[in-house]
C-alpha cells in the first residue's frame, strides 16, 4: 500500500495525534501500574516525526531549530503575548480567586522544554505537514483545532490553546522559528498557572486524568 | 515557508514507517494493558471459604506475589461485614453477630493496593459460598 503525498501528510498528522489520544486516554487510566506505560506511544510517535523528516530531508534549521527567523518571531509575537498576559492580568485583578496546589506543584524547571516539545509538535509537524496539503489559511485553522482537541476535555486550556495555536502558527508561516513560540508559551503558561482562578482552571491536566478535577 | 525535498522512495518509505508504527502501538498498548491487568487483578490469589454459617465465615488464602501481610474484606450478601489482616497465607475466621433466618452468600476479597490512589478486591473463591440460616 502506497500512499499518495497528499494522503500522506494527513495520515501522518492523524497517526501522531492518535498517539498522543492513546496515552492520554487509552492508557492513562492504567498509569497505576507504571507511569512507562503513558509513555510508549508519544515515544514511538516522536520516533516517526524524526524518519519523516529524515525522509523529507527537513533540516532542524528548517523546521526552526535554530537562529534563523528568530528575531523576526519574536517582533511578530511581542504584540499578541502582549495582550494576551494583560488580559490574563485583567481577569487575575477582577476575580482573584484562590490557586490550588496541584497546580502549583507542576514542574516548571522542565516548562522550557515541554513547551518547546509541544510547538515542534504543532509547528514543526502538524502544521508542517497540513501546509504541505493545503492553503496556509485551512492549515492555520486546521492545526490550531487538533492542537485545542488534543488539550480536551480541560475546556478552557482549550480556549487558550486554541487562541495560542492561532497566532503561533500564524506567524510560523512568516517566520519559522520554534524558539521565539516556546518563548510565548513558557510566559503565557505561567502566566495562566498564576492569573486564571481554581474555579475555571482547577488542573492543566488533559484527557483521562481531567475528569478527577470535574 | 521553506518546502521539504521529496524523492520517489519518500512516500512507500513513510507509508511503511507509518504501517510500522501503527503495529508497534498496537503491541504497546497491548503489553500496558496486560501488566495492567495482572498488577491490578493479580491473578496469583489462591483460597477457599471452607465453612460459612450464621455467625462466621472460615477459610484460606495465599498471596504468592507478597510476602507482606494481606487484608481480607468479608462481604455477606454483597454487602461489606468484616475486614482482617493477615498474613501472606493461612487460614482465616471472621465472625459476625447472628444473621437472619434465609439463604445468604459469603465472598472474601483480598485487598490489592499499590496503585496510589487505586485499590483492587480480589475474591478468594471463584464463587460465593451459599449458605442457609435455619428460623
Amino acid at each position: 500500500m502506497n500512499l499518495s503525498g497528499r494522503a500522506l501528510n494527513f495520515a501522518e498528522v492523524a497517526s501522531v495525534c492518535s498517539s498522543i489520544l492513546m496515552a492520554e486516554w487509552a492508557l492513562a487510566p492504567f498509569a497505576f501500574a507504571g507511569e512507562w506505560m503513558i509513555a510508549g506511544p508519544p515515544l514511538i510517535a516522536l520516533v516517526f516525526m524524526i524518519y519523516s523528516h529524515y525522509q523529507r530531508h527537513e533540516t532542524a534549521q528548517l523546521l526552526g531549530f535554530g537562529a534563523s527567523h528568530f528575531a523576526r518571531a519574536l517582533r511578530l509575537l511581542a504584540a499578541p503575548t502582549f495582550i494576551a498576559i494583560c488580559a490574563l492580568l485583567l481577569l487575575d485583578f477582577f476575580m482573584h480567586s484562590p490557586h490550588s496546589p496541584q497546580r502549583a506543584s507542576t514542574r516548571f524547571a522542565l516548562l522550557p522544554l515541554w513547551a518547546l516539545l509541544q510547538q515542534y509538535a504543532l509547528l514543526g509537524f502538524i502544521y508542517r505537514r497540513l501546509r504541505a496539503a493545503s492553503s496556509a489559511r485551512n492549515a492555520i485553522i486546521v492545526a490550531s483545532v487538533i492542537f485545542s482537541l488534543l488539550h480536551a476535555p480541560n475546556y478552557i486550556l482549550m480556549i487558550l490553546t486554541l487562541v495560542g495555536a492561532l497566532i503561533w502558527t500564524t506567524v510560523y508561516e512568516r517566520a519559522p522559528n520554534l524558539f521565539a513560540p516556546a518563548l510565548s508559551h513558557v510566559l503565557l503558561s505561567i502566566v495562566v498557572f498564576v492569573t486564571v482562578p481554581d474555579s475555571l482552571l482547577p488542573s492543566m491536566a488533559v484527557g483521562y486524568n481531567y475528569l478527577q478535577f470535574l | 515557508m521553506n518546502e521539504s525535498n521529496e524523492t520517489a522512495a519518500t512516500f512507500p518509505r513513510l507509508t511503511r514507517a507509518w504501517l510500522l508504527k501503527s503495529l508497534l502501538e498496537v503491541v504497546v498498548v497491548c503489553v500496558a494493558i496486560t501488566t495492567a491487568a495482572f498488577a491490578f487483578f493479580n491473578p496469583m490469589v489462591r483460597g477457599a471459604i471452607t465453612q460459612a454459617d450464621a455467625v462466621s465465615v472460615r477459610g484460606w488464602v495465599s498471596n504468592t506475589r507478597s510476602t507482606t501481610s494481606v487484608q481480607l474484606q468479608l462481604f455477606i450478601d454483597n454487602r461489606f461485614a468484616s475486614a482482617s489482616q493477615l498474613g501472606s497465607e493461612g487460614q482465616f475466621t471472621f465472625s459476625y453477630p447472628p444473621l437472619a433466618a434465609g439463604t445468604h452468600t459469603a465472598q472474601v476479597y483480598l485487598v490489592n493496593d499499590g496503585f496510589g490512589r487505586a485499590f483492587a478486591l480480589i475474591p478468594i473463591a471463584r464463587r460465593p459460598a451459599t449458605f442457609t440460616v435455619a428460623r
